[in-house]
């Protein structure tokens, strides 16, 4: 099983510090211990000479007797204290109340032994005049009682402490990691496809910092896989439109070759057919050229050159004089004769083309188009103006979509696609310029494209 | 045969399901936009409307919605699922989706016809009388014996009259779809009904495709 970060800090700390805890207690109790005992001894020490110095003066000039009456009475005094006495006249004993079978140490030495469950401590010493060896004994066994008691509390109170430390230290490891657990929260839904989840910034400490990067970073994924939705969205559109736009002509081109295959119909009736089939197929042939010019314009495969901008307008209202004579159409050129704009000239013609058939197209008998240029310091803005029949708002908003058509049938009649406005921005974007129409109903439409200026000297240099 | 009104604003095919549904004998009237057909579907009596549903002026949809008591077949390049059920659910009794056959379609015009029109289920011509409900044919007032399929060959060349119809095609169409059968098995059929009928100057053999009922 893996091992939380969490749970490894938690146990390695815990560890130890019990370690450490535990360590300390053992040294301090036996330091304890030792000192006890090393004081104890001191006592015996002192109390055995103490006594060996007054046995000595009481019994200077006693003979054997009065000095053994004199032993009787030290032992006694002696006995309450646990204090165990033992008398050696010239070598020989001669009064004893040590328990039996405990080690008498040599004169001058000190000796610990231990005998039925108790501790004792034996004292040789000599009296000043060397007549008496006087064995001091004492029974510790209360100090070694005291110190077990001692040691048991402490255990209890260390593992008291260890319970309450590990307690403390969970809760604290855990407030600390919180953060942590929460990024990690949000990092797991981020990876199971929840884009939106958000970590929380709060605090000032690197888990914040890192919080904040982390939230930076996924705002930049959100943002760019939105994006590449709506790219993909878009495509999909198209691909639908495109789907759906190539029924019409295939219907009639199935239909009607069905028809001169099975239908018993004279010559002019086949021929009006074969005429319908040509059509369509031409439609559908103008569709997949645009198309096609639309991904190398995208592409950026454009050539530019320096074009004056009168110059395209002229040529424009030229290529336009027959059509605009049918409808009775007057095209104006207007605006300075000196401006001039980097371009892939064939693209933008095509494009003046497109604006000047569709404003001739919306113009009633007796209209008017405008077609001219406007030059300001950061942009030189080519409109096309007409006076016909204009366009509601609905109509404006999806005008640039692929095969939408404002008169659909009408249109389609002119052998339109239902493309040209959607080639033309992509013109546009081709050329760092922007594409865009203002539009009243019943009263007419302008169409410009802005050309950038910085855009266009940059890109030239 | 029947009076069948054609909404569809897109020229070609409109002309092309009227020219048609005249090669086997309907009447057929035109309309372009929604608000034309409203118009003309107020004024005349037809027994079937074939209706587009994006149309200028009125939607399909919307335009079916006032149309009572008239048969509506949508002719349509919508193929979702979801239009299909709203063009059924408003009342349609069938939906045909671009890019369609022309044969598909008349099969469905006939199927919708029948359904509805219950009078008048015969046909005649020459001296020949088909009765489609008794699934009878009378040669000069009385019955000729056809077996099953060869009626049902009958009818499915006077259904698809003026048309040429291939061997394959009237093999899926009278056989099953999954007849393996050889296409001599149709000419063999057709000999007989000439014999039986004496309409060989009816049905018209045509070199390459097949054959074709004329009347």
């Amino acid at each position: 099983m893996k091992m939380k970060f969490f749970e490894k800090t938690y146990l390695i700390t815990l560890i130890l510090f019990l370690l450490f805890l535990d360590v300390s207690v053992i040294f301090l109790c036996i330091f304890t211990f030792k000192s006890n005992i090393r004081a104890t001894e001191k006592i015996c020490a002192s109390e055995s000479f103490a006594i060996v110095e007054s046995y000595g003066n009481d019994t200077e000039n006693l003979n054997h007797e009065s000095a053994y009456i004199i032993q009787l009475s030290y032992c006694n005094f002696y006995d309450d204290r646990s204090i165990f006495l033992r008398f050696e006249e010239y070598g020989v004993e001669s009064f004893s109340t040590v328990p039996n079978g405990l080690i008498i140490p040599e004169e001058g030495h000190m000796a610990s032994d231990k005998q039925d469950g108790k501790y004792y401590i034996a004292v040789t010493e000599v009296t000043s005049d060397g007549r008496f060896n006087i064995t001091y004994v004492k029974d510790i066994t209360d100090t070694y009682k005291e110190f077990e008691a001692i040691a048991v509390w402490t255990i209890a109170a260390s593992a008291m402490v260890s319970v309450c430390l590990a307690v403390v230290l969970y809760i604290v490891l855990q407030k600390i990691y919180s953060p942590l657990t929460r990024l990690r929260s949000v990092t797991e839904q981020m990876s199971n496809g929840n884009l939106n989840a958000r970590a929380d910034e709060s605090g000032n400490d690197e888990l914040s910092c890192l919080a904040r990067d982390f939230n930076g970073m996924a705002f930049k994924v959100s943002e760019q896989i939105d994006e590449l939705k709506s790219v993909a969205e878009q495509k999909q559109r198209m691909l639908d439109d495109l789907a759906h736009e190539m029924r019409t002509p295939l219907t009639v081109i199935h239909g009607y070759a069905e028809y001169i295959e099975s239908a018993n119909i004279s010559q002019d009736e086949q021929l009006d057919a074969l005429k319908y089939i040509k059509n369509e197929a031409m439609r559908l042939k103008s569709v997949s050229e645009i198309l096609l010019d639309s991904a190398f314009i995208r592409e950026g495969k454009i050539i530019k050159e320096k074009v004056q901008v009168n110059e395209l307008l002229k040529a424009t209202k030229e290529r336009f004089k027959l059509r605009a004579k049918d409808k009775s159409v007057e095209i104006y050129i207007k605006g300075p004769s000196d401006e001039y704009i980097y371009c892939d000239l064939t693209l933008v013609e095509i494009v003046l083309s497109n604006l000047t058939e569709n404003a001739i197209n919306a113009c009633k008998n007796n209209g008017r188009v405008d077609i001219g240029c406007l030059s300001d310091s950061e942009y030189i803005t080519v409109y096309v103006k007409d006076n016909g029949i204009g366009m509601t708002p609905e109509q404006l908003k999806h005008i640039k979509e692929p095969f939408f058509r404002v008169d659909k049938s009408r249109s389609r009649q002119r052998g339109g696609t239902g493309l040209g406005l959607a080639l033309c921005e992509v013109i546009a974007i081709a050329h760092g310029a922007v594409l865009d129409f203002e539009s009243t109903n019943g009263k007419g439409t302008i169409a410009y494209i802005k050309f950038n200026k910085s855009y266009n000297s940059i890109t030239n240099q | 045969m029947a009076n069948i009104l054609i909404v569809e604003d897109e020229f070609n095919i409109n002309s092309l399901i009227s020219k048609s549904l005249s090669l086997t004998g309907h009447k057929c009237k035109s309309a372009y936009d929604g608000i034309e057909a409203l118009k003309i579907v107020r004024e005349g009596s037809f027994d079937l409307v074939i209706l587009d549903v994006m149309l200028p002026g009125l939607t399909g949809f919307e335009l079916i919605e006032h149309i009572k008591d008239i048969p509506v077949i949508f002719v349509t390049a919508k193929a979702g699922l979801g239009d299909k059920l709203k063009g059924l659910g408003l009342g349609a009794d069938d939906y045909i989706v671009k890019p369609f056959e022309i044969q598909e379609l008349l099969a469905r015009v006939t199927a919708v016809l029948r359904r509805v029109k219950r009078e008048n289920n015969t046909f005649s011509f020459d001296n020949i009388s088909v009765d489609f409900d008794k699934r009878c044919v009378y040669r000069d007032d009385s019955e000729v014996k056809l077996t099953p399929k060869e009626y049902d060959l009958l009818e499915t060349l006077i259904l698809n009259r003026n048309i040429a119809l291939t061997r394959d095609r009237l093999l899926s169409l009278v056989w099953d779809m999954d007849y393996e059968g050889d296409t001599r098995t149709v000419d063999i059929h057709i000999q007989q009904l000439r014999k039986k009928l004496g309409i060989k100057n009816r049905i018209i053999s045509l070199y390459k495709i097949g054959y074709r009922f004329e009347i």
